[in-house]
């Protein structure tokens, strides 16, 4: 049980400068359809442009996690804006699929100390950046396909300003989007941080293992039975009753409801001091 | 307080919103086409959002008054809620909010005409010789955001004229300003909920002192306002007896018994998906980790200490006021 951050990029010069300052190692081999990297806290995929594929690879690098793994996600790219400053960053407080209008909202449950603005996604190179929005073109694939993976306070788009009217995409070279990065590669390593520390709190609450293991090896139960000894059991730790197997219990409870009985008596001694 | 305020671009020239904006220059404003975009979508975690809430203007469209579950209520004729915001600035950990929405955000109706009406139409639908009620804390509570969003002030106004209409505004704030600010009105009652000290302490988050909220209810008591008492939901702790006793005893040292208007008792108890969400939310807590039996769908106390502790408090509070302005709430949730 985990608690790590998953970025997404669309494009290698985009990932250069993370790689470098993680210190992540390829995880994904030759012939792979997404080139991923990783180390014990972060992976990072590379996309490919366009809103189908970072949600695609969304989904690739999620098959990494297993399930009881919480991963917070972080698309990390550049974009055009209407009226941002070249080199400006920010963080998406709204993200629009420019054909369908559909709408997502990151939640900002910690302040991240970071500029925020809306995001539009379109599937065609933005030139005329009519409206007072960043424009990208994986950010609303990236964050409803993580959505199925996490919730919502844990997704975010980070978006350097590379373009805009009077600075062409057109002229863009791959040195420019990898120094855009390079240039906010300290904002981006506090993030991180702070999206694991979040994922983190999430998996505190989660419990480390499952303590019907040494039950089960002295009485056969049903799935039901199995999860309802897994809360009573967490309720007697909880309320500080930690029941343990014992040679007595198990000549006593010979079978799986009794013992499940005698766990539920034990916990309803709570109310006995009436 | 709020750093993200979303408005619905439907209200975002509305006075309330401008005002609400006004009070927070350097939020962020996100404009949203509805509410429902943001508020209760899938994929939301209610306790890591309940860190840092945000705040959403919205227009409510229809239902602004509703009538409420069965036995709720403080003996009135006919019984309605209304509820101009979801979620609450406190954080108490029986709260059925946590279980119901999966969004901590909160949301405030501005349309506050459009609920008045509602409350004109249907009271007028009553006859002057009937006791109509509307309760406003049912969603919310009614005087936390007060200083913010002024409805208790609004609402006041609206029963202000209606001799058969009564408004209860439940609160565990100290928010009363709006109300001393004004002369008297009748037919309104803040009913405070209170708990003991030390439970107030581990379960009620942000929830002023019992002293400030005892200090409030004076205060209200000085200038002729009715007030109530909400020991609702009481909670059960081992001594429960001597922390209830305490309760008991300081409120009526400061606040006079015969000047309260209504009494409710009633227990711990939330719908079984709610409280299930709350074993999700909050599996260390220890007050979510008890026992509690299921009963007709709710989660709750064992009879034997519903019973016990809803008999025990009744005999302490009969010592002071008459049965008849006793009630015990039956309700199935709670909140204010
Ligand atoms: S119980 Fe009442 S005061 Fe407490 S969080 Fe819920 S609505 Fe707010």
């Amino acid at each position: 049980m985990t608690a790590s951050v998953n970025i997404v990029v669309a494009m290698k010069s985009e990932a250069l400068p993370l790689i470098d300052r993680f210190g992540l190692e390829r995880v994904s081999r030759k012939g792979d359809r997404f080139l991923i990297y990783g180390n014990d806290q972060f992976s990072l995929t590379v996309s490919g442009i366009g809103a189908k594929n970072s949600e695609e690879a969304v989904r690739n690098l999620s098959k990494q996690s297993t399930s009881t793994d919480v991963n917070a996600w972080l698309n990390i790219g550049v974009a055009g804006h209407r009226s941002y400053d070249i080199g400006t960053s920010f963080l998406a407080n709204c993200i629009v699929d420019s054909v369908t209008k559909r709408t997502l909202f990151p939640v900002f449950a910690i302040d991240f100390g970071l500029p925020t603005g809306k995001v539009t996604t379109v599937n065609v190179v933005e030139t005329e950046y009519q409206e007072h929005t960043g424009y990208d073109m994986e950010a609303f694939g990236f964050a409803a396909s993580a959505s199925k993976f996490s919730t919502l306070e844990m997704i975010h788009c980070f978006k350097v300003v590379s373009d805009n009217r009077e600075n062409s995409v057109q002229r863009l070279t791959k040195k420019d989007v990898e120094k855009f990065i390079d240039n906010h590669v300290e904002s981006i390593v506090v993030l991180c941080s702070q999206l694991r520390n979040l994922a983190s709190s999430v998996v505190q609450r989660l419990e480390p293992e499952d303590p019907t293991v040494e039950f089960a090896q002295y009485w056969r139960m049903t799935v039901t039975q199995r999860r309802i000894l897994r809360k009573y059991l967490h309720k007697t730790k909880i309320l500080n009753k930690d029941i343990k197997v014992t040679s007595d219990m198990i000549r006593d409870c010979q079978s799986t409801s009794v013992m499940l009985e005698s766990i539920r008596s034990c916990l309803d001694q709570h109310w006995n001091n009436l | 307080m709020y750093s993200t305020i979303y408005v619905e671009r439907e209200v975002s020239e509305h006075s309330l919103t401008q005002r609400v904006l006004s009070q927070f220059p350097s939020a962020d404003k996100v404009e949203c086409e509805r509410y429902g975009e943001i508020f209760n979508r899938k994929a939301q975690d209610f306790r890591l959002q309940k860190q840092r809430p945000s705040l959403m203007l919205a227009r409510k469209y229809g239902n602004h008054v509703l009538p409420v579950p069965a036995g709720y209520g403080v003996g009135g004729d006919h019984n309605y809620y209304f509820s101009v915001m979801l979620n609450c600035i406190y954080d108490c950990r029986y709260c059925f909010l946590q279980g119901m929405y999966r969004s901590a955000v909160h949301v405030v109706f501005v349309n506050y005409d459009e609920f008045a009406e509602s409350i004109r139409n249907s009271a007028s639908e009553h006859g002057s010789h009937e006791q109509v009620w509307y309760f406003s804390g049912y969603d919310c509570d009614s005087l936390a955001m007060e200083p913010i969003i002024g409805m208790a002030e609004y609402f006041i106004e609206t029963v202000k004229s209606l001799d058969h209409v009564w408004l209860e505004l439940r609160t565990k704030s100290t928010q009363i300003r709006s109300l001393l600010n004004q002369d008297v009105v009748p037919n309104v009652v803040t009913a405070f909920s209170v708990t003991p000290d030390r439970i107030s302490a581990s379960l009620e988050h942000k929830v002023p002192r019992l002293d400030k909220r005892i200090a409030a209810m004076v205060r209200l008591q000085e200038r002729d306002w009715k007030i109530g008492l909400r020991f609702d939901p009481l909670i059960f702790v081992r001594d429960y007896q001597v922390q209830y006793h305490e309760l008991i005893e300081k409120i009526f040292s400061s606040v006079d018994p015969d000047l309260i208007h209504s009494v409710t008792i009633g227990t711990f108890r939330l719908p079984k998906e709610f409280y299930r969400t709350l074993e999700n939310l909050y599996p260390d807590s220890q007050f979510v980790a008890q026992p509690f039996v299921l009963s007709n769908g709710t989660v709750t106390y064992p009879k034997s200490v519903e019973t016990d502790m809803k008999g025990w408090c009744y005999e302490r509070l009969v010592e002071f006021i008459d049965s008849d302005r006793i009630h015990f709430d039956e309700l199935e949730l709670e909140s204010g």
